[in-house]
Parts: structure tokens; C-alpha cells; sequence
């Protein structure tokens, strides 16, 4: 009996064996992205808030304004053909243009472009910054952003503001213009179509969803009527991969053609075997260690000085962060005004020592300290640790999802990575140096300085507000050169070690995938040579 | 492996319904038990240290977003009126809404489901297929190297941290050899070829005649199959010997050797029959120890089912579908014993 | 008198019927369950694993030839060598080291889960088995409710609740495995209930918890001892498991679950990080099942 069933058992793999292509390629005219797909959490762009969901949205949706990756501070015309400021500043008028279509067929108007702002503005979900930040709330945005007519779209900002600042955040993902027609149709107890939009696609971008199954593939197929023609790509997969060593298999067989998900050792073993071209792309955020300062010993400049002796960033440099992450230690990303390549810190733990010393800690202290555990930013947490450990200081890190205690104050350390949306420094200054209001009935959560509960010195603070309000570009970059150099004086209490960078592993053959600062990655460029 | 050893002293398995009790107590019995599993669940829905708001609207809303939600999510309302909110939404089938799909719980588990009865049935099938006989020829050669080498096969069974055996297999057979597909379900671009009726990708693919699809499916299967299959067949093996000694040891075993009747029906026909039964229930049992081997192998080879659904979930904090999953896993256990219990008393004559 | 003369009155005094004193006959009995295992080639391999397990779990530090925490960034991800005879990982540590300190880890989560479980599995199992009535239903029906989960899911779930760590990892499993213990141990205590020394101890006047305590432990104690070894590579598995989804051990501990998970990330380039620990839980868990199931032959000869 166990020779017969052998014997069919052996026949039957032989047979799924025989007939499998194991190392089957992707089609020509198909693209295979492979992602880690848990953190998409619905394809809302109203919603979303991260960046796998985001490149979903960027080529389902198109925007107002195009921020090309290659000149990202420059914006280009997409939905709105053209624009203009008004003197004082305030008033944006938008032409929209004319003879775009929705996936559904509706014609897009200033109506939805309208409709569409007000939504993000008054679901109020955590993209809505990209507005509120700017003073628009629930209250005034239907006096402020109103089409006058079908193709005019006016914006008015509550305050005087730079106006790339403005035209940086109708580019952002969340900006999205949405089918107000289909979406009123799909409406339930007035939740703007969001339930409905959680799994479907109201957008007039190059792609139209065609299978969504959260945590495991998503498909779109090509727009026909697409206003700048149809993509090269008949159709477009996500398969949910959330593991690197698999993600390098199946790119090098040729299973996949885009990898997203790769830790560092992954991406050199695929670069040095030459099938992929592994991308690089610099966002706008940083690797950063939160320092608790209603904590007595964590809130002494000497202890907060002496962490940025106990990270090795040139190890890390080298090894787990080499496609992760730039060494910086300032707060300006490198690329954006105002950013320098000053990086004067290096792993020193007799520095640190000494530091620990002076502060009246010679012999260390215990503390907690919560990371998040996925590469890398776990790999640098247990690095941290490890020196912290030589200088005397026992952190006792537990992984794990930590971001409610981190909102609450509820932590001693805290390191993750940061990523914003917008190009401009204000984006990053705005969570990591300001904090109007330091106590804990103020529920700045939104800000990583309050949340840190550190009091940022006010001549930062107020640098940073007078830089968003300055329209002289050239004065700006000035203050901001100020601000960069007085945060690194300041032994802040957010520590960064690296500017963040997205690694994508694209295959050779797979031309026009260009990872996107701003996490607007778009597939209608994508071509594939034999 | 994860089949533990604690359930060999179910057999027979009458876990549920002992002797003679009428069938109104073994109903109390079961309600007794399902509301013992919800309380489980809802208390460890209570006990996670990760803030559910958060999950549900991201790390970066303000605080007035917070306790709107804090409120819509039933948060401020005394423990036991949450636990009766929760009782009478399981009852409805209601388990509340994942946070990574934006769907009921409910739909989702019944979308990923198939994918682990595929997988737990195919291996299942695999380990009955030889496990079974090999028990049997082990019992037979009790003390020669046959039955040693049973033993130590079956045990490694018990033994191997299942994860780990099959990234091994990955590496060796998929990395090295190209001979298996790395994971998944199916390749990604015969996504969309089969229309999805039943949820399971084989009787689909079937249903619409795209071979392509069936094998590719097959092909896909098998290996994660045979993985967990091994597991179970260590089990059943073991078992299957046991109970195979216990027979070979009666009565009318000795008389029919005496009657000069040989080996191979001695054992096939009489004493094998005896233990159909016995076997059956374990089979089952093996069936609901799968369910734990799946959680992990299903990770390791992108298996899209429930164990993967599970563990996903688990990762960002869904506690939603953490505890949908845990009890659809809970729930089917029951089912199985349950259903292993009738027909046990049905075919077995002595329990009539 | 010749070292071999005193082995051999020693095995004489042993192997005697002919006691002398009750300790000769408690001798007597362990010794010739000693010699039954050596007899058995599978379970002394088992016992020789396992007792090895625990030498090298003691002497760690004497042991390993590198500190398993010491980290090097320039030495990360280096193959076996003479220098690290398996290799390092991907903070340069040496695996070798690690795999020596994680015996401590597994033997740690092991013998804790076991000293949780066998007391409360026997409590409840044996008041529920002395008492009857509707002591032992509630008490069986709590230990089936458990029972009706698989026990990976459900310490999945609690260590979920928990959060991760090890000291939680251990109480999850524990969650886990004593109601198969408890099970056992009313039914052996069913067995005794009627006996006429419990009878008798009743009589006398004896109050519940010392009837458990000296007449129904002593008599349970061989099935529950054979369940627990066979347990603890269930155990160590479970605990592998939970490592592998990130929830047991916390760095830089090292742990074979989680050093096998965490080596899979790097699979390709450094094989051994995986492999290495994958082995060890192996080797321990099939020493275990084979001690625990030839002590089960010796203790128990019926299922033999």
C-alpha cells in the first residue's frame, strides 16, 4: 500500500512538475510589482497615509498639479492646465482641462476638482494636513476653494503662505480628484463614497482598478481614454511579497519585474548579479530616536548629546542602511533648500561616557525602548542598543506596533522613520522644531516635538513660521540654512541619523519605473525592451 | 510538529459527548464552549497593548479625529456592555471590520478561507495516504528496524520546526533547482482568468475548464502540501500503530493465526477494519492540528489563506481579524470533534 | 578492593529484591529504569542530547569563544570559518555563541513552562477527578474550551495580547499546555478515588489537599512526568514559532526561533543563519520526543 501511493504521489508531482514554468517571465506587456502589502489599508485617496497605498492612488487618480520625480520642487501643469497668483498672494485661480474623462466616463469639471478638496478637507482623516496645515477646516473650505465656473477652480488660503508650499500640496496624493458624480451615487449616510472607495477607483489616471484583494494582488488595466494617451502597460499587478528573500528569488527568475521590499544584503546580491537596476530614491523624512523629555534623565542636553555618540552610523552606513538611508544628521533633507552636508557626529562611546558623566550619570541607567520590528529600522534599534550597552546605558527594546504610546507620550525612546509629502522643508521643520504648546492638554499629536513633549528653543520655532510665509525665495533658503545649523546646535531631543531613502529593484529590461519622492511612482512611463 | 501530542489521549475522542449523554446536554456542552471561546476572544481583544484607534486612523490625525472615533468604535462604554455588543455581533456573524481590507471581517474569511482547506485537505490526504500503512507495517515489525525506523521517522515529523523546513525546501528546490514556484497560489498574471465562485482555485478552475489555471494551481500546492502532510503523517502513523498493537493483541487475532490464516489478511482484513473507525476520528484530529501547521507555513510560502490572514493581521495590530480568524479556527476544532463524534457513535457498534 | 569490584557490588546492592530499606528499594526501582534506557538505543540518545543540552546550557560562557552580543558591523554576514565556526550574523555577531547562549533560552522557556504547568494541570485535573460533581464539570469544561483551540493559534493570540517578550511567551504557551496535563491527571486521579488507602486516609480524617498532596502525587506522577517531557518539544516549537512571528524572545537575546527568522532574511547570502538554529531546535525537540517516549515504554509498558 505505501509503494502505491508512492508510486501516484511521485506521478502526480511529476505531472504539476512537468507542466509548471517554474521560471516562467512576466509578459511583454504586463507589469509585476511585488510589494509588502499589509500596510495598504483601503485605496481611499482621502485616506491613505503611506506609501505603498500611494502609488496605488498616483496612477488611479491624476492630480491638479504634477510634481515630475526628477524636478520635484518644480511644479508642472497635470489636471490644471495652467495657474495664477494673485498679488497679494492669497488667491490661486486654476484652469482646468478640458475634455479629461473618469474611468466611469463622466467628464471631469472644476465641479469635482472642487468637490474632491472640500472631501479631503471635511473627512478630516490624517491627509488632511496637506490642507489644514494651510488654515482650511470644515468651516471655511466651502467659502475658500469654489469653482466659479466648469473649468475655473479658485483657491483661497486663510493666510499668506509661499505658494509652492500650496501648489507642492495640490500635487500630494491626497489632493486626488475624485468622480463626485459616481461617488454621490455610491454615497451612505453621507460618508462621501468612502466605504465604497475603500476597494473601487473613481479616478481619470492612466489606470482603472480591475481586481482589488487587500493584503494579496491588486490589478489595473490601462485607461483607453486616457488624456495623455494610453500606457504601454496592458495591465498592471501588485502581488503582495512581504518577504525579501522571496522578492529576490522571483526577480531574478523573472517571476517579477519590480521589487520593493528587499533588505540591504538583498539588493547588493541582486546589483552585483547585474539583471536589476536597484533605484534609490531619497524621500522627504528621517531615521529618527525620540528622547522622552518629561523624563529626567532623558531631558539633560549632556544625555541627549551623548545618544548621538552611541550610533554607528558609519557601520550602518555600510551595511544595513546602504540602500535605506544617507548619513545625515541635520534636519533639512539633503536636496531641498537649506540643507548642508555637515555631518559632525560619529560612533564615540568614550565621548558618550564622558558626556554620561558630566550629566551625573557615570554609571549609566535603565531605560525601555520601543522600535518597530522590520528592516531596517530594527536593525538600527538593536545596533543602538548594543553601543548604548557599552557607555552603561541598558535599553531594554521591545518591538512591536508602539506608534499610539508614541503619539501619548507614553514611552522613554521611541525610533522610527518619518516620510512627508511635501518637497519643501517645511514639511519636515514643521513636526520635528515646532511645538506650540508644550503641555499635555494641548495634543499636538499630530508633531513629533510635541509628542516628544521637547520644548524646541522659540527662535527655531519662529524661524520656521516666518520661513513658510516668506514668498522671497532667496531669503527663504537663507532662514532655512539658519534653522539647520540651530537644530543641530540644539542637542535635540529627535535625533536623526539618516535621511530616508526607498530602494526598488527594477529589472533592466523595464524601462521608465522611477521612484518618486513623494511616493507618486507612475506605471504609464514603464516600457519593456525584448 | 504542531499537531502536539496532546491529543493522542482523545482517542477515541469524546472530548464533546461522553457516553450516554443525551443530545440536549451535549448541545449545553457546545453553547458552554462557543461562549467560552468568546470570552477568550474578547478578552484578549482587550488586553492588546496597541491602541485600536490608531490603527483605524493612522498616526497622524489630530486629536479631535481621535475621539470621534475613540466613541464610534464603542471604547467609552462600560466592559460588559462592550462583551454583549460582542456577543451579539458574533451571533449575527458580525465580526467587525478589518482595518487593512476596509471589509467585514466575516467576508474576508470566507474569501481566504478555501485557500487553507485546500492546503489542510491535500495534506490531510497525504498523511492518511501514508502514514496509515506505515503505522500499520511498524505495529507488524514491532522491535525490528522497520519499527525503529518508523519511529524515528514519525518523530522527526513531531520534531521539525515546520517554518524552517520549508525555507529550506525554498532554497534548495526552488533557488537552486527551479524546480517548484516560489509561492503564492498561482502565478500573478493568470490572476483574473478563472472567475472566483467557490473561492477555492482548483474546483474554479475546473468549473471554467482552464487547465492552465487547475495545474498551475496544483503546481503550486503541492509543495507546501507535502510539507504539512509530513507533519500529519508523523501523527498518524504513530497513532495508527498504537492502535494496530492494541488489536493484534486480541483474541481473535490469535484464533485466526491458528486457523492457519496469513499475515497479510490477518492484518489488512480483520484487524485494519477494526480500527477504521478509531483511525477516522484521528484523522479528523490531524485535520485541526493542520490548521496551526498553516498559520506558519502559509507565511513562509505566500499562501493566501487564513493562517497568512492571521499573521497579517496580527503584524499591524487588526485585532478585528485577529480574533475572527482565532475563532473561525476555534469554532471549526469544535465542528470537527463534534462531527467526528457522531460518526464514530454512528459506525461504531459498540457505542450504539 | 578494584574499581570494578565496587561498579559491581554496586549493581549487585542494586539490582537485589532482597531490600534491605526503603531506600535500597527506591534505588532499586530508578536504577533498573536506568538500566531499560540505556537498553533502548533511540531514548539514551535522547537522554544523551538532552543532558548535553543542559551542560552546554550551564557552561555557556566556557563554552563559546566569542561574547553572543558583541557586535560588529564590519564583520556581518561572514561564512563559517575557523575563526567563527558558524559564521556571523548580521551585526557581525558570532553564531556560535549564540547558538550556546540560546540553549539557555529554550532550556529556560521549557523548564519555566513545565514548573507553571505541572502544578496548576495537576491541581486542577486532580480536584476535578477527587471532588467530581460539578466541581469537575466547570473545571472540565474550562479545560476543554482551551482544549478546542489548536495551541499554536491560541498562543499566537496571547502572546498578541500580551505583547512580545519572552517572560509573555512563556506564559502564552503555558496557557497552551496545561489543559492535556489537567485531563491526565483527573483521569489517573479516577483511577486511585476508590482506592482503599484514599478511603482509608478519609477515615482517618485527612483533609483533601493532604490526600492529594501525599497519596494521589505520588501515584500520578510517572504518566504526568512522561506527558511533560513529550511536551517539551511541543513546547520548544511552539516558543520557535512565536519566535519566528516576532513575538517571543526580544533582542539582542539570543533565541533559535528567532535567529532562524531573522536569518531568513538573508537566506540567499548567509545560509547558515538559518540552517544552523533550524538544526538545533531539531536535534532538542527529537531528543526530547525520544526520551519522553521511551520513558513512556519503560513506565509504561502497554503502549510499548
Amino acid at each position: 500500500m505505501l509503494r502505491r501511493n508512492l508510486a501516484i504521489l511521485a506521478s502526480v508531482a511529476a505531472l504539476s512538475l512537468g507542466t509548471g514554468v517554474a521560471t516562467a517571465k512576466t509578459p511583454q506587456d504586463q507589469l509585476v510589482i511585488a510589494m509588502a502589502m499589509s500596510s495598504i489599508r483601503g485605496l481611499d485617496p482621502q485616506e491613505i497615509n503611506q506609501f505603498e497605498a500611494a502609488e496605488v492612488v498616483a496612477n488611479l487618480y491624476d492630480r491638479l498639479i504634477a510634481l515630475p520625480p526628477d524636478r520635484i520642487t518644480e511644479p508642472q501643469p497635470s489636471l490644471a492646465e495652467s495657474w495664477t497668483v494673485s498679488e497679494d498672494g492669497k488667491t490661486f485661480t486654476f484652469k482646468i482641462r478640458q475634455g479629461v474623462t473618469f474611468h466611469s466616463g463622466n467628464p471631469l469639471t472644476a465641479r469635482d476638482a472642487e468637490w474632491s478638496l472640500h472631501r479631503l478637507v471635511k473627512l478630516g482623516l490624517a491627509p488632511s494636513t496637506d490642507l489644514r496645515q494651510w488654515g482650511f477646516s470644515a468651516k471655511n473650505v466651502d467659502q475658500l476653494i469654489r469653482a466659479t465656473d466648469d473649468y475655473t477652480l479658485v483657491v483661497e488660503t486663510p493666510g499668506v503662505w509661499n505658494a509652492n508650499l500650496i501648489l507642492y500640496s495640490l500635487g500630494s496624493f491626497s489632493t486626488s480628484i475624485v468622480d463626485r458624480k459616481l461617488l454621490m451615487e455610491r454615497e451612505k449616510n453621507g460618508d462621501w463614497g468612502r466605504e465604497y472607495l475603500q476597494s473601487a477607483d473613481a479616478g481619470s489616471g492612466p489606470y482603472s482598478l480591475e481586481t482589488w484583494r487587500a493584503n494579496q494582488l491588486m490589478s489595473a488595466d490601462a485607461f483607453e481614454n486616457y488624456w495623455q494617451g494610453k500606457p504601454a502597460m496592458r495591465r498592471v499587478f501588485i502581488s503582495n511579497m512581504p518577504e525579501s528573500s522571496a522578492q529576490r528569488l522571483q526577480i531574478d527568475a523573472g517571476d517579477i519585474d519590480v521589487a520593493t521590499r528587499l533588505s540591504s544584503t538583498d539588493l547588493g546580491g541582486l546589483e552585483r548579479d547585474g539583471k536589476v537596476t536597484v533605484q534609490k530614491t531619497p524621500g522627504i523624512g528621517f531615521y529618527y530616536l525620540a528622547l522622552n523629555q518629561k523624563d529626567e534623565i532623558l531631558s539633560n542636553p549632556k544625555v541627549r548629546e551623548a545618544f548621538r555618540y552611541l550610533i554607528d552610523y558609519d557601520g550602518l552606513a555600510a551595511t544595513v542602511m546602504k540602500y535605506y538611508g544617507n548619513k545625515q544628521q541635520t534636519i533639512i533633507p539633503a536636496g531641498l533648500p537649506g540643507s548642508n552636508t555637515e555631518n559632525p557626529y560619529k560612533l564615540d562611546i568614550d565621548k558618550a561616557k564622558q558626556l554620561l558623566a558630566e550629566a551625573g550619570y557615570p554609571d549609566g541607567f535603565s531605560k525601555v525602548y520601543y522600535a518597530t520590528p522590520v528592516t531596517p529600522e530594527f536593525e538600527v534599534a538593536q545596533s543602538l542598543q548594543a553601543n548604548a550597552a557599552k557607555a552603561g546605558i541598558r535599553l531594554d527594546l521591545q518591538g512591536g506596533d508602539h506608534i499610539g504610546k508614541f503619539r501619548n507620550r507614553e514611552f522613554q525612546l521611541f525610533s522610527a522613520r518619518s516620510g512627508d509629502r511635501l518637497p519643501d522643508p517645511h514639511a519636515v521643520l514643521q513636526s520635528y522644531a515646532t511645538n506650540s504648546n508644550n503641555s499635555d492638554e494641548a495634543k499636538l499629536t499630530g508633531l513629533n516635538a510635541w509628542r516628544t513633549a521637547w520644548e524646541v528653543p522659540k527662535d527655531i520655532q519662529d524661524m520656521v513660521v516666518t520661513a513658510a510665509h516668506e514668498t522671497d525665495q532667496e531669503k527663504r533658503v537663507e532662514l532655512y540654512h539658519k534653522i539647520n545649523e540651530a537644530y543641530l546646535a540644539a542637542s535635540p531631543a529627535l535625533v536623526t541619523s539618516f535621511q530616508r531613502t526607498d530602494a526598488k529593484a527594477v529589472r533592466t529590461e523595464v524601462k521608465g519605473y522611477v521612484g518618486h519622492p513623494t511616493w507618486l511612482t507612475r506605471w504609464d512611463t514603464v516600457t519593456k525592451s525584448e | 510538529m504542531s499537531i502536539s501530542q496532546t491529543t493522542e489521549t482523545h482517542a477515541p475522542p469524546s472530548k464533546l459527548l461522553t457516553g450516554g449523554k443525551k443530545l440536549a446536554t451535549s448541545f449545553v456542552v457546545i453553547l458552554t464552549t462557543l461562549l467560552g471561546l468568546l470570552v477568550i476572544t474578547f478578552v484578549v481583544g482587550r488586553m492588546v497593548p496597541a491602541d485600536p484607534v490608531i490603527a483605524v486612523i493612522g498616526d497622524q490625525a489630530d486629536q479631535a479625529t481621535y475621539d470621534r472615533v475613540y466613541k464610534e468604535m464603542g471604547l467609552d462604554r462600560p466592559l460588559y456592555v462592550q462583551f454583549g455588543n460582542y456577543l451579539s455581533d458574533v451571533v449575527q456573524l458580525d465580526f467587525g471590520q478589518s482595518i487593512v481590507t476596509k471589509k467585514p471581517v466575516a467576508e474576508d474569511l470566507a474569501r481566504v478561507f478555501p485557500a487553507t482547506m485546500e492546503l489542510a485537505t491535500l495534506a490531510t490526504l497525504i498523511g492518511a495516504c501514508f502514514g496509515i500503512p506505515l503505522g500499520v507495517i511498524a505495529a507488524v515489525h514491532k522491535g525490528t528496524w522497520i519499527d525503529h525506523t518508523a519511529r524515528v521517522v514519525g518523530l522527526l515529523g513531531y520534531s521539525t520546526p515546520i517554518f524552517w523546513l520549508g525555507t529550506i525546501v525554498i532554497l534548495v528546490f526552488y533557488a537552486h533547482f527551479g524546480l517548484i514556484p516560489p509561492g503564492g497560489r498561482i502565478y500573478v498574471y493568470d490572476e483574473g482568468l478563472v472567475q472566483a465562485r467557490t473561492n477555492s482555485i482548483i474546483i474554479d478552475s475546473i468549473l471554467a475548464g482552464q487547465w492552465q489555471v487547475f495545474w498551475s494551481a496544483i503546481h503550486h500546492l503541492i509543495t507546501p502540501a507535502i510539507i504539512l502532510g509530513y507533519a500529519a503523517m508523523a501523527y498518524l502513523s504513530r497513532m495508527s500503530r498504537s492502535f494496530m498493537l492494541e488489536q493484534l493483541r486480541q483474541e481473535y487475532i490469535l484464533t485466526a493465526r491458528a486457523k492457519g490464516l496469513g499475515q497479510r489478511p490477518i492484518v489488512w482484513r480483520h484487524a485494519f477494519r477494526n480500527i477504521r473507525v478509531q483511525l477516522l476520528t484521528v484523522v479528523a484530529l490531524a485535520y485541526c492540528g493542520l490548521l496551526d501547521g498553516t498559520v506558519l507555513i502559509e507565511t513562509v510560502f505566500a499562501w493566501p489563506g487564513l493562517g497568512q490572514y492571521l499573521t497579517s493581521a496580527l503584524f499591524v495590530s487588526d485585532m478585528n481579524a485577529v480574533l475572527g480568524s482565532v475563532l473561525l479556527i476555534g469554532i471549526i476544532s469544535i465542528a470537527i470533534n463534534l462531527l467526528s463524534d457522531i460518526v464514530y457513535r454512528f459506525i461504531d457498534p459498540r457505542t450504539r | 578492593m578494584s574499581r570494578s569490584g565496587t561498579f559491581s557490588n554496586l549493581h549487585n546492592w542494586l539490582i537485589s529484591e532482597d531490600f534491605s530499606s526503603a531506600n535500597q528499594a527506591r534505588c532499586h526501582k530508578a536504577y533498573l529504569a536506568w538500566l531499560s534506557l540505556v537498553a533502548n538505543p533511540l531514548a539514551f540518545a535522547g537522554f544523551a542530547v538532552v543532558a548535553l543540552l543542559i551542560v552546554i546550557a550551564v557552561f555557556a560562557p566556557l563554552i563559546a569563544s566569542h561574547d553572543p552580543y558583541a557586535q560588529d558591523l564590519m564583520m556581518a554576514l561572514q561564512a563559517p570559518s575557523a575563526a567563527h565556526w558558524f559564521g556571523t550574523d548580521e551585526f557581525g555577531r558570532d553564531v556560535f555563541a549564540r547558538l550556546i547562549y540560546g540553549a539557555r533560552t529554550t532550556l529556560y522557556i521549557t523548564i519555566l513552562v513545565t514548573v507553571i504547568v505541572a502544578p496548576i494541570g495537576f491541581v486542577i485535573g486532580a480536584t476535578a477527578g477527587y471532588l467530581g460533581g460539578w466541581v469537575d464539570v466547570v473545571l472540565m469544561r474550562i479545560t476543554d474550551i482551551f482544549l478546542s483551540f489548536p495551541s499554536l493559534v491560541l498562543a499566537l493570540a496571547f502572546s498578541a495580547a500580551l505583547g512580545p517578550g519572552i517572560e509573555n511567551a512563556v506564559i502564552a504557551i503555558a496557557l497552551t499546555v496545561w489543559p492535556p496535563i489537567a485531563r491526565l491527571a483527573r483521569a489517573e486521579t479516577l483511577t486511585f478515588r476508590h482506592a482503599d488507602f484514599v478511603i482509608a486516609a478519609e477515615l482517618q480524617g485527612a483533609g483533601t489537599g493532604r490526600i492529594l498532596l501525599r497519596h494521589i502525587v505520588p501515584l500520578c506522577a510517572p504518566s504526568i512526568v512522561v506527558r511533560l517531557t513529550l511536551n517539551m518539544s511541543s513546547i520548544i516549537l511552539t516558543a520557535a514559532g512565536l519566535g519566528f512571528l516576532g513575538l517571543g524572545a526580544q533582542p539582542p537575546m539570543a533565541e533559535w526561533g528567532a535567529m532562524a527568522a531573522s536569518g531568513r532574511q538573508y537566506l540567499l547570502d548567509a545560509w547558515w543563519l538559518t540552517t544552523v538554529p533550524g538544526i538545533a531546535i531539531l536535534t532538542v525537540s527529537l531528543a526530547f520526543n525520544l526520551l519522553g517516549d521511551g520513558l513512556r515504554d519503560i513506565m509504561d509498558p502497554r503502549n510499548g
